[in-house]
């Protein structure tokens, strides 16, 4: 059955959205070596044919208790590196990024006129057969189900801050108040705790805002870039495809929340 | 005179009141600030995490895997919304099945932490009050129980500390 769209939920003609990210992390199954890297991404080749080669991205666990300060990693170099790998689209507005414990759909606007945004319901649905793809071949090599530990979803929003339609940090979003003055630069950092109903912690939003420019014009944008990330009710897919769900409602809800009227009506609110 | 504040974080910032003598030489806004101090429980913690993901199969004479780094690294964070700067370091024993226990031992308090997995720790605290057998709870990521027994043994502990000195 075809996904729809939640009633209610805030939405907007032309948000400032440039990139959107689902992702996954799983306990890396024992049997799997990095040459198996290829036969992945061969499972969604027809679709994703290019490729790229990162550096892996450190686990992350959601973990609640005391507050804390900054957080440290625990890195240690024992037996050969793991790689990340992009598989892209032709046109590289589309990218799967997998490593041993991870899998993850990417959305990037990247040329203004040539992209529009599939929408979450979309992206959710390709992501969801991605995951089962993924959990079949894993299972054709003797090893179990994808154990799923952590689910996140980013939204990256670049505000203009140039031309008819440009805001400030300030005027766009009602966290900020520099208090007349014209910031040259800046960089905001917070998480808040999400509960349950019953009021224990679930997931955590970060925020993050700050001035930067677009790699392809150079023009200046104000990042805001909001993330959920936490652990699944069950560490299967369908468990994780709701929390990705419950992510991305939060998200656009405290987006309109943080946002400001003005910036709201340059976006074209409609609900 | 100097004034000197501590901030919960470990960070120490030393400013200079306008005094004569301690301002000789040094500008009005003088300070000295010291780097936020790392709890002494983090590098003795990443240490022995380091040792047991790297052990051999068979480490235990039968077949016992390494310690699994995601379950290693799931124990740092989690040890990071349970510990206060001045919290004791915990011993780290390995597991038969790549899992871990994080413990602690006091006179009167003991406190064992059993990783099983990331989001699977079982969690065991014995006190004087609860007797030996002890009082146990199943948690996944909310660790603010733990966070009030570790809160009660540091307690413990520098009151001890504070008693032979």
């Amino acid at each position: 059955m075809a996904r729809t769209r939640p009633e209610n939920l805030p939405d907007f003609e032309m948000p400032p959205l440039d990139e959107v990210v689902l992702g996954v992390q799983f306990v890396p199954p024992p049997r799997y070596r990095q040459i198996y890297a290829g036969a992945v991404w061969d499972l969604y080749r027809s679709e994703f044919p290019l490729v790229e080669e990162q550096i892996a991205i450190a686990p992350a666990f959601e973990t609640f208790g005391v507050t804390r300060g900054p957080s440290f990693n625990f890195e240690v170099i024992n037996g050969p590196a793991q790689n990340r790998f992009w598989f892209l689209a032709e046109d590289g507005h589309e990218l799967i990024q997998f490593q041993q414990d991870r899998l993850l759909h990417n959305w990037r606007r990247l040329d203004k006129e040539a992209s529009v945004y599939p929408r979450f319901e979309t992206m959710v649905t390709k992501f969801e057969r991605e995951l089962n793809q993924l959990q079949t071949f894993f299972e054709g090599l003797g090893q179990r189900a994808l154990e799923i530990n952590q689910c996140e979803v980013t939204y990256i929003n670049h505000i203009a801050m140039e031309g008819p339609s440009g805001l400030t940090p300030d005027e766009a979003i009602k966290l900020i108040n520099f208090g007349g003055k014209k910031a040259e630069a800046f960089d905001l950092r917070f998480a808040e705790r999400i509960d349950s109903d019953g009021g224990s912690p679930i997931a955590r939003m970060h925020y993050r805002a700050s001035i930067g420019q677009k790699t392809n014009t150079g023009e200046p944008v104000c990042y805001l870039e909001l993330t959920v990330r936490g652990a699944p009710e069950a560490n299967d897919i369908q468990s994780a495809i709701e929390f990705l769900e419950m992510a991305r409602r939060k998200i656009v809800t405290q987006f309109a929340e943080v946002t400001s009227e003005r910036a709201h009506e340059v976006w074209r609110r409609k609900v | 005179m100097t004034q000197v504040r501590r901030y919960d974080t470990g960070t120490t910032v030393v400013s200079l009141r306008d005094h004569r003598d301690a301002r000789r030489g040094l500008s009005d806004n003088a300070r000295l600030s010291f780097e936020r101090r790392d709890p002494e429980w983090k590098n003795v913690v990443m240490r022995r995490l380091a040792e047991l993901v790297a052990l051999n199969r068979g480490w235990d004479g039968f077949d016992a895997p390494p310690v699994e780094f995601h379950n290693a690294y799931f124990s740092v964070q989690m040890l990071q919304s349970i510990c206060s700067v001045e919290t004791p370091a915990p011993a780290i024993v390995p597991g038969y099945y790549g899992d871990l226990q994080v413990e602690w031992h006091s006179a009167g308090t003991h406190i064992e932490l059993h990783v099983k997995g990331p989001n699977r720790v079982e969690a065991w605290r014995s006190t004087d009050e609860t007797g030996v057998e002890g009082e146990e709870i199943d948690l996944s990521t909310d660790f603010t129980i733990v966070a009030k027994w570790l809160a009660d043994l540091t307690r413990a502990f520098r009151d001890d500390d504070r008693a032979r000195a």
